[in-house]
């Protein structure tokens, strides 16, 4: 009766980007962080509004032009576009902002798995502030008994997804172990708390698997370090990321328990999904203030280190070599490190152009090989980080009216 | 009891438990549709400020009737006689199943 349900839809972002792996290859050998660009001096920080600028003549105008050809064309049966914003910030100001009709710079968008990203910038917060620790048991009551051989994992391997519970996304029959916990009715309620109700199958530490349901946990652990409530989780957030910051449009989904749903449940405008990614671009610091620990970035975009993982790092997903059997999902350049979520959710940095790129909406028209290209393209037509000078400033961006 | 008898009631035990079996296999993928798309769409309206039938279209599934508790600020989707959800919205916190 319900096999015609296009359930995929749901599973696309976590399923299809995060196929489990079968088999374990010798990773390649690591290559060095690329460096993170630092604020320009004559470039405001982007708290009270984004600076905007037009594009420098450095900057392919050609390629430019064949991205936003039919940028707006994929649109559902009922004539909804796929893509609804692409935002680019360069050097600081942003240089192209264009939407689709019904949409603006205050529309709110649906993360998806983007909100694994956020669950990162919160525990960072949090270790930041001596509250959790990196490297000690994660803080799960279920598994608090030390003859539980789940009271071995810790924060770390949760934010690396190394965890060995047998969680994964697409596991478990149905329409895979995330979907059930996220909007059934026998595991919605305590989600995190379903999440860690698991057994282990692979020691800790030893094997990477993409799951939904671990960043649900990290998700409980950072509502409960800070409440335990809805309230205690807006304040935390208010007081640590989104008041220095100036992300005014994030907000986040909670379970009945009062849970916040890390793994997927968050919304915020594409102004500020830039501003996260910013945040992570300028290695945790804004405007002199130190938001996220010092390393953390560095931690964020380094791979997760299993066997079987060559391209996710921290809660984001990293450019770089896949390991045999894992999806490599979108072509980032080199050295880049992304937010991405389901429906061709992306928020991508790349250190080498000084860029962050933001592209949001739905994806009923499934052209992953488009998605995937995406980054890559607009990246391409930016010249490397500090040849050019900055764009001029309070110039007009594409997409803004002159 | 005649053959024609017997086969009735053979076909209707057969269907019986076909509608059982179906039951069993199809419930638990039709709470996730259900609480999937009152969930989404609930958002949808309340977080992301769009209008409903807007919203109904994006995260539109087969067999599943969606409508807007407007009073309560909620949603809620059903596969008569199989499923329901209902989300709600809760202030700067997005909305819940419950």
């Amino acid at each position: 009766m319900l096999d015609a349900l296009p359930f995929h839809k749901l599973l696309i972002g976590t399923v299809l980007i995060s196929v489990a792996l079968l088999s374990a290859t010798p990773l390649p050998a690591q290559t060095p962080l690329a460096s993170l660009p630092e604020q320009r001096p004559d470039t405001p920080w982007p708290t009270h509004g984004w600076p905007v600028a037009a594009l420098h003549d450095a900057v392919d105008r050609t390629l430019i032009a064949n991205v936003l050809r039919g940028l707006f064309d994929a649109r559902s049966p009922a004539g909804l576009p796929d893509t609804r914003a692409l935002l680019v910030v360069y050097q600081g100001s942003i240089v192209m902002e264009v939407y689709a009709d019904g949409f603006g710079p205050d529309s709110r968008f649906f993360s998806w798995s983007m909100a694994k990203s956020v669950t990162n910038a919160l525990t960072g917060i949090l270790v930041r502030n001596n509250r959790l620790q990196l490297d000690a048991p994660a803080p799960v009551s279920s598994w608090r008994d030390p003859l539980d051989p789940r009271s071995a994992i810790t924060l770390r391997q949760l934010l690396h997804m190394t965890t060995g519970l047998d969680n994964a996304d697409g596991s478990g029959g149905g329409l895979g172990f995330e979907s059930h916990m996220m909007f059934s009715p026998d595991l919605r309620d305590d989600m995190a708390a379903s999440a860690a109700a698991v057994e282990l199958i692979h020691e800790p530490g030893t094997h990477w698997a993409y799951s939904t349901a671990t960043s649900t946990i990290l998700g409980g652990i950072v509502s409960r370090t800070v409440g335990g409530n809805r309230a205690g989780l807006i304040n935390f957030a208010r007081e640590e990321l989104f008041g220095p910051t100036g992300i005014d449009t994030m907000e986040f989904e909670f379970d009945k328990s009062g849970s916040f749903v890390g793994g997927a449940f968050v919304w915020a405008s594409a102004r500020d999904w830039a501003r996260l990614g910013y945040l992570y671009l300028r290695n945790g610091v804004w405007d002199g203030r130190r938001i996220l620990p010092e390393g953390w970035v560095d931690f964020t975009r380094t791979p997760a280190p299993a066997s079987n993982n060559g391209i996710y790092g921290a809660q984001f997903w990293l450019a770089g070599v896949a390991a045999a059997g894992q999806n490599p999902g979108i072509r980032s350049p080199q050295g880049a490190f992304n937010m991405t979520g389901a429906n061709g959710q992306l928020v991508v940095m790349v250190p080498a152009k000084d860029l962050v790129i933001v592209r949001l909406g739905e994806a009923h028209v499934e052209d992953w090989d488009y998605f995937n290209a995406l980054p890559a393209r607009i990246a391409a037509a930016f010249p490397a980080h500090g040849l050019p000078e900055a764009g001029e400033s309070g110039g007009t961006p594409i997409g803004h009216t002159p | 009891m005649t053959l024609l008898r017997k086969i009735s009631i053979g076909l209707a035990v057969v269907s019986s438990a076909a509608v059982v079996i179906g039951m069993v296999i199809l419930k638990p993928m039709a709470d996730v549709g259900v609480g999937y798309v009152a969930k989404q769409v609930c958002s949808c309206v309340h977080v992301g400020k769009r209008p409903f039938e807007q919203c109904r279209q994006d995260y539109l599934q087969e067999r599943i009737e969606v409508a807007e508790l407007t009073d309560l600020h909620g949603v809620q989707a059903t596969i008569f006689p199989i499923a329901e959800a209902s989300a709600y919205y809760y202030p700067n916190a997005g909305c819940t199943l419950e």
